[in-house]
């Protein structure tokens, strides 16, 4: 019977080991980096955002607009409500495309924070919206509006009307 | 046995027997065999011991860090590690660092998590007598499972009585993204500007290449008389963090109150200091006066 080199057995023995060690621990550090790593990336339109139609779209009947009163209808009606816990499902009630300063002016000053003459789509909705306030109390409204960029879709600001 | 027995003699033994193979010409394994093998096992030995043990600590680490999240949800409960900084004034200001936030799963669901600056007005009576007791602007940068990773801002001001609007910031049309700013210190200034409006700017600073825009918005018809000011870390939700929550080391500096004479550096000032729930948590050095306001940082979770 021939003997096995002692360096030989060392060298197989170091190697299997290794091969272990790194097979039971690769998945977690794999594991971990990825959990580690950034889940968002940059992008052009970031957030929910009401899908927009073509804008050779027959429905589109409000000039600069790329969604219709019934797509932010919709949209009102399926989503959640921005730092909120919704207890009564949103509904809307009122739409409109009317301008940034149209709206600062509905909400006394308040503005959407797009230029004045931009178009935007106002929708007031109701439902039962419970938020928290700086000082940890909370206060549930009944009433809000959500103003969306008629161009892009995204939310541009939420406000819970008492 | 015996071949096991050889593998552990000591080194000595070892180069006993590699000397021995040099002399012997019935020796089965030639001497630059054992010299390649001997280069083998170091190589081995080295990155085994050098290369993968610290990956196994850090892991380590990671999850003794991790914690159950009960901080309530959306409406309620929300844990905090701030600074809070009492006394009348009409504006502050603070340099917070843009880290990456991570909110999934049950933070997208049940919350969210910020690092922002408060302004705020608990003693006029229009506002310590509105449902929330106080009114304020805020500003800062937020990830929730609505916008994603945003800058936001949102006030609630004596005119509306308990309205509250909220704002989010987008790449487009606000030019405005923390994506964008990771590593840099987004500036957030929120002071009385003109009457009875208060001017929120949000300006990145050191960077002079594909960050976000330079931006101003204002809190008008807004009556409230300051007397609180705070900065640090919001996070709601319930639930294993297990990665859900995150927000790695944010610091805030250049903190500044402002009076009629101008912007003041924040010392200690009237308490009460810094309050955490452990998470979020709070560290930092109060600012001498004269100085530039100390540097505070939070992280989480």
């Amino acid at each position: 019977m021939r003997r096995i080199h002692p360096l030989i057995f060392l060298g197989v023995v170091i190697t299997v080991l290794g091969i272990l060690f790194l097979a039971t621990s690769s998945p977690s550090d794999a594991q971990n980096d990825s959990q580690a790593a950034p889940s968002s990336t940059p992008s052009t339109v970031q957030g929910v955002a009401i899908p927009l139609r073509p804008t050779n779209d027959p429905a589109l009947t409000v000039p600069g607009a790329r969604f219709t009163c019934d797509d932010a209808a919709q949209w009102v009606g399926s989503h959640s409500v921005p730092l909120a816990v919704v207890s009564a499902k949103p509904a809307a009630d009122i739409c409109e495309f009317i301008t940034s300063q149209q709206t600062s002016v509905r909400l006394k000053g308040e503005s959407p924070g797009i230029p004045d003459n931009a178009l935007v789509c106002y929708v007031t909705f109701h439902g039962r919206f419970t938020v928290t306030g700086a000082g940890g109390k909370t206060v549930t409204y009944e009433k809000a509006v959500e103003v969306f960029d008629a161009q892009i879709g995204v939310l541009l600001m939420v406000t819970f009307i008492y | 046995m015996f071949t096991k027995m050889q593998a552990f003699i000591p080194a000595r033994h070892l180069l006993a027997s590699v000397t021995r193979s040099l002399h012997s010409n019935d020796q089965e394994i030639k001497w630059f065999q054992d010299i390649s093998l001997i280069v083998l096992m170091v190589t081995s030995l080295t990155f085994f011991l050098f290369a993968s043990p610290p990956q196994t600590y850090a892991a380590t680490v990671s999850h003794t860090m991790a914690a159950n999240i009960s901080c309530g949800n959306l409406s309620t409960g929300h844990c905090y590690g701030r600074q809070d900084w009492f006394g009348g004034t009409i504006g502050s200001k603070t340099d917070i660092k843009v880290v990456q936030l991570t909110c999934n799963g049950s933070c997208q669901s049940t919350g969210f998590l910020d690092n922002e600056m408060w302004l705020i007005d608990g003693q006029t009576s229009s506002c310590f007598s509105n449902m929330f007791g106080n009114c304020w602007v805020e500003g800062g940068y937020l990830y929730d499972g609505y916008c994603g990773f945003c800058y936001f801002w949102a006030d609630v001001r004596p005119v509306d009585g308990n309205n509250l609007n909220l704002h989010y910031l987008y790449p487009t049309p606000n030019h405005m993204s923390p994506n964008r700013d990771i590593g840099h210190s987004m500036r957030i200034s929120i002071y009385e500007q003109g009457t009875h409006r208060f001017e929120v700017d949000f300006a990145v600073q050191g960077c002079s290449f594909n960050c976000s825009a330079n931006a101003t918005f204002y809190s008008t018809n807004n009556t409230m008389v300051p007397n609180d000011v705070h900065i640090g870390t919001e996070l709601s939700g319930v639930g294993s963090n297990n990665s859900n929550w995150g927000a790695p080391r944010a610091d805030y500096t250049n903190n500044y109150w402002k009076n009629g004479a101008g912007w003041q550096g924040q010392t200690y000032g009237n308490g009460p200091g810094m309050f955490q729930q452990s998470p979020p948590y709070i560290n930092g050095t109060y600012g001498s006066l004269g100085g530039t306001g100390g540097d505070f940082y939070t992280n989480c979770c």
